[in-house]
């Protein structure tokens, strides 16, 4: 039976969400992306709608999951299982610094359903590591990590840049 | 232990067919759709063709199931014994569906979410007229639309977003996206049936969710 990774709770309670958002970035550790800065909270919520970014973040999901139905059936049957449990507790992990910042930059729910989507499949990418090797969102999850937030992209997935505020 | 599995495989196949409505259960089939162990037979291993009637079902060629007061239609045997493909007949003579490449027209396990495990040109597909990115109001962009509506649940901001739809609950979406295009009922049905089917055939079983979630195809309507 899969389960979430141990520990992931405190992992995200660590996390200084949003709290470089603004600020100069070097490298992140361990990320080969190609990264463009973005200089403000408006400007990264238009990023966030674009559908660039949704493509890519769909495209992401579904390199996980295809590989899971077609190679490890007996493991993709807990996918929803273990969502759930992810939803959950990204809900309660990180829900109290989304609606902070919300406020805080007057930003649309688009920046909740992105940040809950992200933070959800880097979990979902943790659980199945041992199945399928894709690091995309555990990538993004670094970046929030640093305090900064990964809101779009720009050119065609999988090339491309990841935009970062 | 493997008579076990082997009966836990029929459950879950039989479930994919007999329960094409999905988890919620909430649509039964309309009278005179045939749901019987000839078709779940059928499923087993594949559905192919043009069906007659109701409850009519090709088995690698020949016919395993016919409601005894309709006929096989000539085409029909003329390409179990030729291999030929067949030409689709209007709906209102029977309910066209066959391979992709033979047909045309509306894959009924959606391309763009199945296609890792069933090949483009072996879906099963109804022809289904209009473009379904450009021409609102004809069956193929209605259908996609309703189809549209199902994933986006599942989408980023969906209510289930991050879930994927099991195999059988699937099922709903192109039940109602063939009443959207105009299927009378029993047809929407049969064709359900046929996709369920194709499913199974490639090993999709119904407890599983589908490969993946299709990205939005984003319809223009005026």
């Amino acid at each position: 039976m899969l389960s979430l990774p141990p520990e992931v709770d405190r992992r995200l309670r660590r996390i200084p969400w949003f709290e470089a958002c603004g600020s100069a970035f070097d490298l992140f550790p361990g990320i080969k992306q190609q990264i463009e800065s973005v200089d403000s909270w408006q400007a990264a919520a238009r990023c966030c709608v674009e559908d660039t970014w949704e493509h890519a973040t769909a495209e992401a999901q579904a390199a996980l999951t295809v590989r899971l139905t077609e190679k490890f059936p007996s493991e993709a049957v807990q996918w929803n299982a273990l969502a759930h449990a992810a939803r959950a507790l990204v809900r309660r992990e990180v829900g109290p610094a989304i609606d902070r910042v919300m406020s805080e930059h007057h930003l649309p729910k688009a920046f909740r359903d992105c940040v809950e989507w992200d933070v959800l499949h880097a979990l979902m990418e943790e659980a199945y590591a041992a199945q399928v090797p894709s690091a995309f969102f555990r990538q993004l999850l670094i970046i929030y990590e640093a305090g900064h937030w990964p809101c779009g992209w720009v050119g065609e997935w999988p090339a491309g840049k990841l935009l970062v505020l | 232990m493997t008579a076990l599995r082997a009966v836990l495989l029929g459950l879950m196949l039989a479930m994919q067919v007999l329960l094409p409505s999905g988890a919620a259960g909430a649509a039964t089939p309309p009278p005179g759709v045939a749901i019987c162990t000839h078709n779940f037979l059928a499923v087993m291993s594949g559905v192919r063709g043009v069906a007659s009637g109701i409850g009519v079902a090709e088995f690698q060629g020949s016919w395993i199931h016919q409601e005894p007061e309709q006929a096989v239609s000539p085409c029909v045997e003329a390409r179990a014994a030729s291999k030929t493909p067949c030409s689709p007949r209007k709906a209102t003579e029977g309910v066209a569906f066959g391979r992709y490449s033979d047909v045309k027209g509306h894959h009924l396990n959606q391309d763009a979410a199945f296609k890792s495990s069933i090949p483009t040109k072996d879906g099963v597909a109804t022809p289904l007229s209009g473009n379904a990115f450009t021409e609102p109001g004809t069956p193929h962009f209605e259908a996609h639309a309703s189809l549209e509506v199902s994933w986006d649940q599942f989408r980023r901001g969906g209510a289930r977003a991050g879930e994927l739809p099991t195999n059988l609950e699937y099922s709903q979406a192109p039940l109602r996206s063939l009443r959207a295009a105009g299927k009378a009922e029993a047809e929407a049905w049969v064709l359900v049936k046929a996709a369920a089917g194709d499913r199974v055939q490639h090993g999709l079983l119904g407890g599983m969710p589908v490969p993946r979630v299709p990205g939005r195809i984003n319809q223009s309507r005026p």
